[in-house]
């Protein structure tokens, strides 16, 4: 990096007001001994005076009013979900047992098995589908 | 740590100890910084209110994995700005990355659509205003992400290197490249 290069980001510290004293005098007596880069300074100011009255549109406030709510409600549907399907594991298993253990005839055994071996096996599809996702390449499909 | 950070630990230490409510006044403390800076990756009103709702909930799922010697802000923005590139990636709207002109090893992202944000996200003003949002609107990421840091959230550059986790020089140094290329688009109106 050249010495103006290196003035050009220091410029960067003198517009924020980030430069301790030291380094705000030597840069102020570089600017009045370089026109060029005094110039440069004042279109950087001008710049930071336009981005500094720049703002974008803010949410109504009934919008931030339901941002936490949106959010809690998501974490019970999520809670609600783990638990339903739980629950429904659970009952599978028991009626599964049960169903084998009494004397039902073996075609409502048969289509009750092959029903709930359908159900676990689109259940763990989806959770791999998921899963897969969520482990793909962050910068796949990014071109270098 | 300064005040404001050890409040934000208080109440992490709260919600990972069971009083999961607590997460309330945190959400709330930086759902409209969350938003804005949402914005800058997204550019739409909507998309960055979900998305910043989604970096929330995220950040909650792994609040019991937070280091609480660590400030809460920086790590939440990486789940915000994780998200935020995720969603524009799945759509599609990220066209390229290219290594920064500073130099820097880490990608950046040059977004499909250049165009400005939709009229009405942006608070009414002349054609400066419109030139402005046009200009910003093509600058990269990274190149956006400063300058949002910088001049529509007020951080210092202590709070940038912070939140962003790289030295103040690199601050200065993507700043400066940021405005160069700002300044470069809106040179006519300058």
């Amino acid at each position: 990096m050249d010495d103006r290069e290196h003035f050009r980001i220091q410029m960067m510290g003198f517009l924020d007001d980030e430069l301790d004293g030291a380094a705000r005098r030597s840069f102020i007596e570089r600017c009045y001994a370089d026109p060029e880069l005094a110039a440069e300074l004042a279109q950087y100011r001008r710049l930071n005076e336009i981005a500094d009255s720049m703002r974008l549109r803010e949410p109504e406030d009934y919008e931030y009013e339901r941002f936490f709510a949106r959010i809690s409600a998501r974490i019970e549907r999520r809670l609600a979900f783990t638990l339903l399907f739980l629950g429904l594991a659970l009952l599978a298993c028991w009626a599964l047992v049960g169903l084998f253990l009494s004397s039902c005839s073996p075609v409502v055994k048969t289509g009750a098995a092959l029903t709930l071996f359908g159900a676990a096996l689109l259940v763990s599809s989806v959770a791999r589908a998921w899963l897969r996702v969520r482990r793909l390449d962050r910068y796949q499909g990014v071109r270098r | 740590m300064e005040a404001a950070e050890s409040s934000d630990i208080l109440i992490i230490r709260e919600v990972q100890s069971g009083h999961r409510q607590a997460f309330e006044s945190l959400v709330r403390k930086y759902m409209r910084r969350a938003h804005g800076i949402a914005m800058q990756f997204v550019q739409n009103s909507e998309d960055a209110l979900d998305l910043s709702q989604d970096a929330f909930l995220k950040s909650f799922r792994a609040v019991d994995r937070f280091d609480t010697s660590q400030s809460f802000f920086p790590w939440f923005y990486k789940i915000l700005r994780n998200t935020c590139l995720s969603f524009l990636k799945r759509r599609g709207l990220v066209k390229s990355f290219s290594l920064s002109a500073a130099g820097e090893g880490e990608p950046d992202y040059e977004l499909v659509d250049e165009s400005a944000p939709s009229p009405h996200a942006i608070l009414a003003g002349g054609e400066l205003r419109e030139e402005f949002w046009k200009a910003f609107a093509r600058l990269s990421l990274r190149e956006r992400e400063i300058l949002a840091l910088r001049h529509f959230q007020d951080m210092s550059y202590q709070q940038i290197a912070e939140t962003l986790e790289i030295p103040i020089g690199t601050v200065m140094s993507r700043l400066y490249h940021a405005r160069r290329r700002l300044r470069e688009r809106l040179e006519a109106v300058l």
